[in-house]
């Protein structure tokens, strides 16, 4: 006989044996019985098992033709993708489900092994507490239970509860309902627990990823966090409400920032197994940007040829091909043509893989340093649109070989990849969800870094800012160049006569507007000014704009200037009867301006003539932004193909309720929002004491500034006031605002930053 | 009209509007024509089968669902009708099997009913609630467990 039948036969012996194993229940007891094939598996002795794995008989359910474990074989094959054939639908049943291993759910999940294991020690001691032969008559009996059929079981049970006293009864009724439960994510086929999981929100997801190894394996998939991304990056989620910063080149300033502090470190150090070390941190650090597949062209015999910020510059500046060819054929279109300024602009850029085709999709060129530029979300809008629809073409966007190619594409570009490119590890798209939701959190309970400078003698009339630079224009004539992490200061721009009044930089040239009728335009990098355009001889120069190759100025006569760069021609229109605060362009041929005449104006740049004029404010319109830059694809005369796309892929994903709009800010302390199309002004916000100065949004928020010292945050959907803050004692005459930070400039010089982000992730690693 | 048959041999005949929101069940119904021989479904047990059918007979004037898996659409899980909500009113075994045999017999309204349900029963439950729920052991390590609490910290900021 068996090993295990001597056991039982000699109880005594059970009582030396410190441990039995566990009876395996799993099995389908049919087999036990027609073959006693379990007796050849010493492991297997017949020792009590768990009250759970007595009670539960129909889970061994294995009367075979509904044999739970058959029918789940068939389920993974659906599970896989492949619909059965009405022939195999038999034959897949018969298949193993590899999860299980045939048997029945509640004996396979292995969560269960581990907490029988306790609930058989407790069992085991009870029993030696028993007298020997009580011991046998004992284990004999959950023996005979376990080596039953199924439909036995039934019977046996039907007995016993029909034996059972009401305090038994009511033992079953607690334990039972315990014990019927499934652990969904570890028996369901893996697709159907991440259907689950897709209903979830990222608080839930990560409580379900604490549950147990399998629930995280599953709650930490890229697939949900990707849609997670989708949902929320850079919008508002329509199911939650909640939208996260894009943070599309931040971040990854950021972390290059980091990379070369530690890159240096490295150089700084001569040791080459610490070199190698901090490179491949440089590089997670690098990839933990990982928003896009960067160009870690290295070979790790030589840490120096760390060639990821030039070889991800280099993609970066591959814009747009139109912008390509221009620089190709007019040099000072270098200057010009390079990705357009525009920090408060909504992109539709919805996740930051879309980056990543981008670069594929377009051809690279190879650059000077100087006019190294990072991707700027508008010139990625069309692309992005377009991108997305290819997305869905193939429909795996998180595909981890694309970020190869375009590492590998341009690691070979720069020359330097002569070492095969390792293959680039994506952040999870958790990670890249958790370091937005951080700072959207910042944001929402208004916790930020503050800092300050004093950055001009005089008042700052105009500021912006990037990552990496602020520019600020001043009463005191002159444009300040900062490092916008250290606030130091880079370049003066001196050369002007007069306030500066205006300006606007891209990643390689800065427009700066004056009082004294010029526009100046400069290598910012380097302090050098390039040209000067006598704009206005009649007064000076209050606003401008610059967008692919067409410079807008606004006059204090009223006036605005429209110049197209490449050609270098110009023409005027008039019709505003006072200065021009802010110009926008809109589209290829929409012009949109804002005066001290109280009005908004619309102009068509073809007919050249005002087209709409939107009044409402009772005093100075101070400034305007649009909510993007080009009008909906259904405005266009019936255009090329992508653009009816761009129009139609928002709609397909329920966003184009939001039509585009327009933010005014005015001297009247009011904002006012207006439908681009139909010049319906949708909204007033109130809430300013004084006069604003200066307005910015993005796609979550408003920053308003206004002449007591006030700055005020608002919703971009709600228009309800987020928070208030007394920013500086004197009047706030310039604000911006970005993912991570605003910016605002008062009128005693000095300018503040208020920094949103995780204060954590900015320390260097060393 | 259609017949079907269980795994334990029992046949359940019925309409055939009902039976082809299975798109299984529809495949095999273009496939091999009408025919009076019950079809077999070897992964359903009656007393599954006879639980799916309710629901097919009760929604079988349902619009066909719209099939847009979109990634940018918020799936939403709190649109059950009460008397979906009501039909889900099992026990989990039950509620597993039919889920199983909504992913098998590719029923997606009643899949989807299935996970919404699941999924609300985890929602806005801690980690030692949804163990509790489910009966799951916690399988980390100490240091596991440390690790990926730090890990997902950064949700509970609210």
């Amino acid at each position: 006989m068996p090993a295990h039948a001597s056991i039982f036969a000699t109880p005594s012996n059970a009582q030396d044996d410190v441990s039995y194993p566990a009876v395996d229940f799993s099995r389908p007891p049919l087999r036990r019985t027609s073959s006693h094939a379990d007796a050849e598996d010493s492991h297997e002795a017949y020792l009590p098992q768990t009250r759970r794995s007595t009670s539960v008989i129909r889970s061994c359910d294995s009367s075979d033709k509904g044999s739970f474990a058959g029918r789940k074989r068939g389920y993974s094959e659906i599970a896989n993708g492949s619909t059965p054939e009405p022939m195999e639908v038999d034959m897949l049943a018969r298949r193993r489900y590899p999860a299980f291993g045939g048997r029945c759910y509640r004996h396979s999940a292995q969560v269960y092994v581990a907490e029988s294991n306790n609930t058989q020690r407790e069992l085991q001691e009870s029993l030696r507490a028993l007298p020997v032969v009580e011991q046998t008559k004992v284990s004999g009996i959950w023996r005979d239970f376990a080596s039953e059929t199924a439909e036995r079981r039934l019977l046996i049970l039907q007995g016993i509860v029909n034996l059972c006293c009401i305090p038994q009864l009511s033992y079953l009724n607690k334990v039972v309902p315990q014990q019927l439960r499934v652990d969904f994510m570890a028996a369901a086929p893996p697709d159907v627990s991440l259907k689950i999981l897709s209903y979830l929100d990222a608080k839930s997801l990560c409580q379900a990823a604490q549950v147990s190894r399998t629930w995280a394996a599953l709650a930490n998939d890229d697939i949900l966090w990707h849609r997670m991304c989708a949902q929320h990056i850079d919008k508002v989620c329509k199911k939650c409400g909640w939208g996260l910063p894009l943070l599309d080149r931040s971040s990854r300033r950021m972390y290059e920032a980091t990379a070369r502090r530690a890159l240096r470190l490295a150089s700084s150090h001569g040791e080459n197994s610490e070199m190698g070390t901090v490179t491949r941190q440089q590089q997670q650090q690098l990839q933990s940007n990982g928003d896009e597949a960067m160009g870690t062209a290295q070979s790790a015999g030589q840490p120096y040829s760390f060639a990821l910020p030039i070889a991800n510059v280099t993609v970066e500046r591959a814009q747009t091909t139109d912008s390509v060819q221009q620089r190709q054929m007019i040099p000072v279109s270098s200057l010009i043509n390079s990705s357009d300024m525009d920090v408060s602009l909504i992109s539709s850029v919805c996740s930051p893989q879309n980056t990543v085709p981008f670069m594929q999709s377009l051809p690279q060129q190879s650059h000077g340093p100087e006019s190294a530029g990072p991707s700027i979300p508008g010139s990625l809008q069309n692309v992005s649109h377009y991108l997305r629809d290819k997305r869905a073409e193939s429909g795996n966007l998180s595909d981890s070989s694309s970020g190869n190619d375009a590492a590998g594409n341009s690691a070979a570009k720069d020359g330097q990849g002569a070492a095969a490119a390792q293959r680039p590890r994506r952040r999870p798209w958790k990670a890249i969800f958790a370091e937005r939701q951080v700072i959207a959190n910042n944001w929402r309970r208004f916790r930020y870094h503050e800092s300050q400078v004093q950055a001009h003698a005089d008042g700052i009339l105009c500021v912006q800012f990037n990552d990496e630079y602020m520019i600020t224009g001043s009463y005191d004539s002159k444009v300040h160049v900062w490092d916008a992490e250290t606030l130091e200061l880079v370049s003066e721009l001196t050369g002007h006569t007069m306030p500066v009044r205006a300006l606007e930089f891209d990643d390689c040239k800065l427009f700066s507007g004056s009082l004294d009728g010029t526009v100046k335009i400069w290598n910012y990098r380097d302090g050098t000014c390039i040209r000067t355009l006598r704009v206005f001889e009649n007064g000076g120069v209050i606003s401008l704009y610059h967008e692919r190759g067409t410079l807008v100025v606004g006059g204090e006569n009223g006036t605005i200037r429209v110049y197209n760069i490449a050609k270098m021609t110009s023409f005027t229109l008039t019709g505003h009867t006072d200065w021009v605060n802010t110009v926008r362009l809109y589209g290829e041929n929409t012009l949109f301006s804002c005066s001290d005449d109280m009005l908004i104006k619309r102009w068509d740049l073809e007919e050249r003539r005002c087209v709409h004029t939107y009044s409402g404010h009772s005093h100075h319109v101070q400034s305007l932004q649009l909510s993007t830059r080009a009008p909906p694809a259904s405005s266009l005369n019936g255009g090329p193909s992508m653009l009816s796309r761009v129009g139609r892929a928002p709609n397909k994903e329920g966003e184009t309720e939001t039509k585009p709009f327009m933010i005014s800010g005015s001297l009247d302390s009011t904002m006012r929002v207006w439908d681009i199309e139909t010049g319906e002004c949708l909204d007033t916000i109130f809430g300013h004491v004084e006069g604003i100065w200066s307005m910015a949004f993005d796609s979550l928020r408003v920053v308003s500034g206004s002449n007591d010292g006030v700055i005020k945050v608002w919703d971009t959907s709600s228009h309800a006031c987020l928070f208030t803050l007394q920013a500086s004692p004197a009047a706030v005459n310039c604000v911006a605002i970005s993912d991570t930070r605003i910016v605002i400039g008062d009128n005693e010089g000095k300018a503040r930053i208020y920094d949103f982000r995780d204060r954590r992730a900015l320390e260097p690693s060393h | 009209m259609v017949v079907l048959q269980s795994s334990d041999g029992k046949n359940f005949t019925v309409e055939r509007g009902v039976a082809i929101q299975s798109v299984l069940i529809k495949n095999l119904l273009e496939d091999i024509g009408e025919s009076d021989e019950p079809i077999p479904l070897p992964n359903v047990s009656s007393k599954v089968l006879e639980k799916v059918i309710e629901y097919c007979e009760y929604h079988v004037d349902d619009p066909s669902p719209i099939l847009d898996d979109l990634d940018e659409i918020p799936k939403r899980s709190d649109d059950i009708t009460p008397q979906d909500e009501n039909y889900m009113k099992v026990d989990q075994e039950l509620l597993f099997e039919i889920l199983l045999a909504a992913n098998y017999m590719d029923i997606k309204p009643l899949l989807e009913l299935g996970c919404k349900t699941v999924a609300n029963m985890i929602r806005n439950k801690t980690a030692q609630e949804i163990r509790t729920m489910f009966n799951i052991v916690d399988d980390f390590s100490p240091e596991e467990r440390e690790q990926i609490k730090k890990e997902n910290e950064w949700a509970e900021d609210h």
